[in-house]
């Protein structure tokens, strides 16, 4: 018996690799129309310069490996895509590029391309900015100022509810605005209405998982209901530190990542718990207000140990049902006992 | 082929230095290149602290080294490379800040990788040959630390041998340690592929010239 | 006594994590690539270096609280930590090998690296100032840190091996590539360079 090796996502419909990233750039394209309504035609320029930068450099690496150049899959499309909405409206152009350049060129292809890569490279990029500035990741124009082309002084950059949190004080913010994306934050990351209706076509189109993505939102409630931050009502509170930072845009675009998140039902589960608790544990003790993506990377190394247990816990429950049904449970009958009884 | 044997035994008669370098090739002396080469003097000043624990140890294992019992060696060839490492760190006691900035790393240069390769698991026969390898091997690693830390210096903070210079861009992550590690990565595959590259275009020729000598 | 708790658990947490021994400071980064593919010996390596690293601490603080503000303070300390991880190294190789535990020799490298791991731990947890038992916990915090760490990578290369991998990459630039990715994400816990 010939066996084929095939690289994730491992698809036995008539979907294809192609149909997938399409479905998750029309998920993008909201986020980009609200990103527009909001702060201008600034945020097309972003994603136009993330998603050339991203196929750049995954044309010249596939070239410098001496292999024919295919960016069809579309998956350095998206990565460049995702880039700029993990980023403030005001982020510059080079902190795009250089996120960009850093996903493709050190998170994707040195593990062997699509498919291959051990970490999202999204996140590998967006950390690597944040690291190397974390002013300017971080500080927020406010939403209805139209940006010009160039951030200048003139432009006004606040703090996000992320950073309120951090210090351990209630944001002056409505809970409705936030569903609502009417505050400073990551370009992508603060329509929340807007992005679980992204989750909801997605789930529909079959394209993510739906519990992956609840599960993720079940660790960090655990976490922050264990350990809250706000002196509020407990519900109160929890909502408030979902609802900010990359948690959300997280459990819809980079939880679901095929390629990245284990195979099983059992382990994803445990996959999406982990990494949420794991983030809200980071907000704590690290140093950064937003720690998702952090979270997110250490969760992509455990994804192999969580995988080998997985499958571990297949076979054990597979052995256990085929034990069951050769050699079933038998039960004496009732007139068998009372006549051992007489006797 | 004849020429692939020339360029390969140029190549093994500085062994140390490309071939078999200590870091891109053998994967040594790893945490000295990755953390203490922020600046190009760090980068110079870890190279010399090396240099000074490894070739004393190296000799020593050449000529003594059948007569040390194994369970002793490692203990006896590291208390000598600390002998000689703060020998050098009293010598160099007027660069404070230097000395400071390197840390930790400056008394573990008594037990680094080149020291444990050169002494205990390739020991040399003569001492003169111990003494051109562990040479070769220090010169290999000034080459990687000095290109590494200045290209760190430049891009991380904008200046070269603590003078500022105008530099392309400035990311300031480059000086931490994951940057360290990457970079280490990406030199090791550069240094793999040239030689792939420089092996391929010999084969090639020799091919092409085989083939018209045989038409010929 | 409620502080004093959770200041030690604090010193245990981040010489575990946040200062951890290779993602902070990419110590034991050249063994790893060599070391050969066991949990068993990475746990037993560990085991070793905290136990070495604990006895060579305890008469390395007393000699601080004395010393410490002496010209000649840092020659002693190096050259004393290099002798005391020596003696407390062999003292435990010939104790295992008198009770049998020790069936073969450890390998060359896997000893250097015991050694080398064990004198970094000893002077960054007297270089750190804190009470005895901090420094204590230190060590085994720094241990556990490392053993971790060396299991994330082990798995990693493990995971690393189905992947199509060049030529140029594979091997010790793409293990390299990968704990630096790692310790770009442990980076966002500290947020700040550690001193060396």
């Amino acid at each position: 018996m010939k066996l084929h090796i095939q690289n994730p996502p491992h698809i036995r419909s008539r979907e294809s690799n192609q149909t997938m990233m399409v479905d998750v750039i029309i998920a993008t394209l909201p986020l980009y129309a609200m990103g527009v309504y909001y702060y201008g035609g600034r945020v097309l320029l972003l994603g136009l310069t993330g998603a050339l930068a991203s196929c750049f450099a995954d044309i010249l690496c596939q070239l410098a490996g001496g292999k024919i150049p295919n960016i069809r899959d579309l998956s350095a499309v998206i990565t460049g895509l995702l880039i700029p909405l993990l980023l403030p409206a005001s982020a510059h152009f080079s902190m795009i590029l250089v996120a960009a350049v850093f996903a493709i060129l050190v998170a994707k292809q040195p593990f062997g391309g699509v498919g291959q890569n051990v970490f999202n490279p999204a996140a590998a990029g967006v950390a690597f900015v944040i690291i190397c500035w974390p002013q300017s990741a971080f500080s927020y124009p406010i939403p209805f100022e139209r940006l010009p082309l160039a951030v200048d002084e003139t432009v006004r950059l606040v703090n996000s509810p992320a950073y309120s949190l951090s210090l351990g004080g209630t944001p002056n913010i409505d809970l409705l605005d936030m569903l609502l994306g009417n505050v400073p934050g990551p370009m992508g990351a603060s329509n929340i209405l807007v992005l679980l209706t992204c989750l909801l076509f997605l789930v529909g189109r079959r394209t993510v998982n739906l519990w992956m993505s609840a599960a993720m939102f079940g660790g960090a409630a655990f976490v922050a209901l264990l350990m809250p931050r706000l002196e509020l009502p407990l519900l109160t509170g929890v909502a408030y530190e979902l609802m900010s930072g990359l948690l959300v845009i997280g459990a819809v675009f980079l939880i679901n990542d095929p390629v990245t998140s284990p195979k099983r039902k059992i382990p994803k589960l445990l996959y999406g718990f982990c990494t949420g608790a794991l983030s809200m544990l980071f907000r704590h003790i690290g140093r950064y207000e937003e720690s998702l993506l952090f979270a997110l990377l250490v969760m992509n190394a455990a994804v192999w140990m969580i995988d080998l247990w997985g499958e571990h816990l297949a076979h054990t429950m597979r052995r256990k049902h085929l034990e069951l049904a050769i050699n079933p449970p038998v039960s004496k009958p009732a007139e068998q006992d009372v006549g051992a009884a007489q006797e | 082929m004849q020429s692939i044997r020339r360029y390969r035994s140029r190549l093994s008669r500085t062994s140390g230095l490309l071939k078999n370098n200590p870091v891109v090739g053998l994967g040594l002396t790893l945490p000295f290149v990755i953390v203490p080469t922020l600046s190009l003097k760090s980068g110079l000043m870890i190279s010399a602290f090396l240099a000074v624990a490894t070739i004393p140890s190296a000799i020593l294992a050449s000529v003594w080294g059948r007569r040390i019992q194994p369970i002793f060696a490692l203990p006896c060839y590291g208390i000598v490379s600390m002998a000689f490492v703060l020998l050098l760190r009293w010598y160099c006691a007027g660069q404070a800040l230097l000395l400071e900035n390197l840390g930790v790393y400056l008394p573990l240069c008594a037990f680094n990788g080149m020291m444990l390769e050169l002494s205990l698991l390739h020991p040399r026969k003569k001492p003169l040959q111990a003494l051109h390898d562990s040479v070769m091997m220090c010169i290999g690693f000034l080459l990687v630390a000095a290109f590494l830390s200045a290209g760190r210096e430049l891009l991380g903070t904008g200046t070269l041998w603590g003078i500022p210079v105008a530099a392309p861009i400035r990311i300031s992550g480059l000086t931490l340690p994951f940057a360290g590690f990457i970079l280490i990565g990406f030199l090791s595959a550069l240094f793999r592929r040239l030689d792939g590259i420089i092996v391929g275009r010999m084969l090639r020729a020799s091919r092409r010239g085989a083939k018209e000598g045989g038409e010929g | 006594m409620m502080g004093t708790t959770v200041s030690l658990l604090a010193v245990l947490v981040s010489s575990a994590v946040i200062e951890n021994l290779l993602f902070a400071r990419a110590l034991g980064a050249d063994h790893i690539i060599k070391q050969s593919r066991s949990y068993r010996l990475i746990l037993a390596l560990g085991a070793g270096i905290a136990i070495i690293s604990s006895l060579s601490v305890i008469p390395l603080w007393w000699m601080a609280r004395a010393f410490a503000r002496e010209s000649w303070w840092n020659y002693l300390l190096c050259f004393s930590a290099v002798c005391l991880v020596a003696v407390f190294n062999l003292g435990i190789t010939v104790a295992l090998a008198m009770t049998g535990k020790l069936k073969r020799q450890l390998r060359l490298l896997d000893q250097g690296a015991v050694y080398s791991a064990s004198l970094a731990v000893t002077l960054l947890s007297i270089s750190s100032v804190l009470p005895l038992l901090g420094s204590l916990l230190y060590c085994l915090g720094a241990s556990a840190g490392m053993v971790a760490a060396m299991m994330l990578v082990h798995s990693g290369r493990e995971r690393l091996e189905f992947c199509n991998i060049s030529r140029s990459f594979s091997g010790l630039p793409i293990t390299m590539i990968y704990i630096g990715i790692l310790s770009l994400a442990i980076y966002g816990l500290i947020g700040h360079q550690l001193p060396t």
